[in-house]
């Protein structure tokens, strides 16, 4: 925890200035966006942020494993798989923070669903407070799923877009409407839609809709029962 | 609740709510007053430890909790800022590339 407030005291600067530059570029003022892509290039460490995720997952590894070495090191190994395989051979920054959210998200909705199966002879208020942990919970990990989906869907991987370094490249600056591939192009002229659309914005009850068109959309579609991390990485 | 002196004696009365308003029980006063004491100091035990449980798994998820929400908050703006950046806005919670002003935007 105290390593999480460190990580956020450092970044705190540079993602309120972010902050600031994604409302306004929500208002819709184009002016801005040359410094929000300057921050996103020059200012490296704000996706060190990933870190948090990072630390989230170990933090409920040893809360879910206790004093259990065996059962931790088995959980480690799981959650290492998890990521490299949700995560791809070449993820973009974004990605990478997106999937160790998902990582320490898919923890957390375990760590509720076993805390609901063991709670037994406990009292009702108990039993309530589990159930809308486990409730939060799995709506937590469907907004990062999507949100990971989002991205895949509208920054697909090996095209450039502006803003979005990947690791090989330092610093992609931005690219003009002329170098702007068929791909590119097609990928931004569909309007976005459906399931990966729905989790956007985070609140809280945009997230319940999310949750609620999630298991509707898995009941009409067995194939596609839920939005697994496999499925994810399968279909990218 | 509790014990109440009244002319004759010591007499135990539970106190209920009916209909959202505490109303006053009369249990009588000896043995089986001293019976449905100790019947309601179990009961208030019961329900002490429950709350003292709740807060006790509340206090020992919370930091994770914290921790989650900032990671969702990171996140957010990341995503958010990623998208907005590489020239795409949000309309009616659907991401969509801005194709009006595309030189300004540019620019």
């Amino acid at each position: 925890v105290c390593d999480a407030k460190q990580l956020k005291t450092d970044s705190q600067p540079i993602l309120d200035e972010l902050h600031e530059l994604v409302a306004r570029a929500r208002a819709g003022d184009l002016e801005i966006l040359p410094r929000l892509r300057a921050v996103l290039d020059e200012h490296a460490e704000v996706w060190q942020c990933g870190d948090i995720a990072l630390i989230a997952r170990d933090s409920w590894i040893a809360l879910i494993a206790g004093q259990d070495l065996a059962l931790k090191e088995l959980l480690m190994r799981k959650a290492g798989a998890l990521r490299a395989e949700v995560a791809g051979p070449d993820p973009s920054p974004l990605e990478r923070l997106l999937v160790d959210r998902i990582v320490a998200c898919w923890l957390q909705a375990h760590h509720a669903d076993a805390m609901v199966a063991q709670a037994g002879g406990v009292s009702i208020r108990q039993a309530e407070f589990a159930g809308k942990r486990q409730d939060a919970a799995h709506r937590r990990y469907l907004t990062a799923i999507g949100a990971l989906a989002t991205t895949r869907k509208l920054l697909p991987a090996g095209i450039e877009a502006r803003g979005v370094a990947r690791p090989s490249q330092p610093s992609l600056g931005r690219s003009s409407g002329a170098e702007t591939s068929p791909e590119v192009a097609a990928a931004r002229d569909v309007p976005i839609a459906g399931e990966a659309a729905t989790v956007l914005p985070f609140s809280k009850n945009c997230a319940d809709e999310a949750a609620q068109r999630s298991s509707a959309k898995s009941k009409r579609s067995g194939a596609r029962s839920g939005c697994t991390a496999t499925s994810l990485h399968q279909r990218r | 609740m509790g014990w109440e002196a009244r002319p004759g004696g010591i007499y135990y009365y539970r106190s209920v709510r009916v209909d959202g308003r505490i109303k006053r029980r009369y249990c009588g006063r000896g043995a089986i007053a001293a019976q449905a004491e100790w019947i309601d100091a179990q009961a208030r035990k019961r329900r002490d430890d429950d709350r003292g449980a709740l807060r006790a798994e509340q206090r020992r998820l919370e930091p994770l909790e914290k921790i989650m929400n900032d990671l969702d908050l990171v996140c957010r703006r990341m995503f958010e800022a990623t998208l907005l950046g590489a020239g795409f806005h949000q309309c009616m919670r659907t991401w969509r590339f801005r194709r009006v002003r595309r030189e300004a935007a540019e620019n």
